[in-house]
């Protein structure tokens, strides 16, 4: 194995990462009043931001073999564009959904307790933060292979670490307002 | 793996209380998944080309694999090593309200034992789907990052409990 090309490439990428996690780390930081004020919604961020990773990087991967099997010429208005949107905004409002369900069915069996109050409204943040989140980084995803198109990239090599970091970003930051606009209206 | 989030989730609300005191502490969160993550992935994805290509023996004792898995233990403590320094500097600027020393403690200890175990657990799913007759690569790096949300935010967990509380 060649050590000092492995670190080569993945080194600077593992710190730049670290800003990235720093970014996104201090957006949940300055959320720490409405965290407060939605006891409970702490619980479901990583289970958010994970599963927007895992909907938005699979894209990535599917939009990058498609784009070596030279599918993805018409860029958004493809077939498989469109398929693929669909695909990615289907999971994101199926996941979004489930997660106050999850957080509900815990709390019959962990020390903490939500109300049903609580539950609607973390059940309204999700959605809307998993849609509009899922919204934006479809829009990423594409500029990104096409920017790898045009310099002559492999898309495969940039699009996971950057639509990890950028997924997380974005995530916080409209569940940030979203969580601040249902706390003033319901609570 | 929706469901090992909010477990994971349910882990941070336990420490929800020393965690709103202290929201430095939050901001460590998505960096020890990030970092963790990630490197998992790039690890995974190489074992599980290795594999296809026949360059790595699927047993546990593979001198290309241990190889592969020290070498990104040790960028990941690296890294690590690296910003619990340059946070604890940043510590004596901006003072989080916790001490330098916590914070640098705090940060390779939870950096470490996610960087450890991330790496242990990717290999051995990589070995694991292969014998399984699937596809690693289908299977290693979505596990991968769930757990690693999952032992980042126990580990930090962790590492609070034992320098704060």
């Amino acid at each position: 194995m060649d050590k000092t090309e492995v670190i080569k490439e993945t080194l600077p990428l593992l710190f730049l990462l670290v800003l990235g996690g720093a970014l996104a780390g201090s957006v949940l930081a300055s959320m720490e009043r409405v965290l407060e004020m939605i006891p409970g919604l702490i619980i479901i961020v990583p289970a958010v931001i994970d599963m927007r990773g895992n909907i938005s990087t699979t894209l990535g991967s599917r939009l990058g073999s498609a784009f070596h099997l030279g599918l993805l010429h018409q860029g958004l208005t493809s077939d498989v564009g469109k398929e693929n949107i669909k695909g990615s905004l289907a999971l994101s409002l199926f996941t979004s959904a489930l997660f106050p369900i999850f957080l509900w069915i815990l709390s019959l069996f962990m020390p903490f307790e939500v109300t049903y109050e609580i539950v609607g409204t973390i059940f309204l943040i999700s959605i809307f933060t998993g849609v509009s989140a899922a919204l934006i980084l479809i829009f990423l995803t594409f500029s990104i292979v096409a920017f790898s198109m045009k310099l002559n990239i492999d898309p495969d090599n940039i699009s996971g670490p950057i639509l990890t970091t950028a997924g997380d970003v974005f995530t916080l930051l409209i569940m940030f307002g979203y969580a601040n606009f249902f706390a003033w209206v319901v609570l | 793996m929706g469901f090992i989030g909010v477990v994971g989730g349910s882990v941070l609300g336990t420490i929800e209380e020393t965690l709103l005191i202290y929201p430095v502490l939050l901001f460590l969160v998505p960096i020890l998944n990030g970092v963790g993550g990630n490197l998992g992935a790039v690890l995974g994805a190489r074992v599980s080309s290795a594999i296809h290509t026949g360059k790595i023996e699927p047993i546990f004792t593979d001198e290309e694999l241990r190889e592969n898995i020290l070498v990104m233990m040790g960028m990941g403590f690296f890294v690590f090593f690296v910003f619990g320094i340059g946070m604890a500097g940043a510590n004596f600027l901006l003072d989080f309200g916790v001490t330098s020393f916590q914070i640098f403690v705090i940060i390779i200890g939870a950096g470490f034992i996610t960087i450890l175990s991330i790496t242990l657990i990717t290999a051995a799913v990589s070995l694991w789907s292969y014998h399984k007759g699937l596809d690693p690569d289908n299977i290693v790096i979505p596990v991968e990052t769930t757990l690693c949300d999952f032992i980042g935010i126990i580990s930090l967990a962790f590492m609070v409990w034992l320098v704060i509380m």
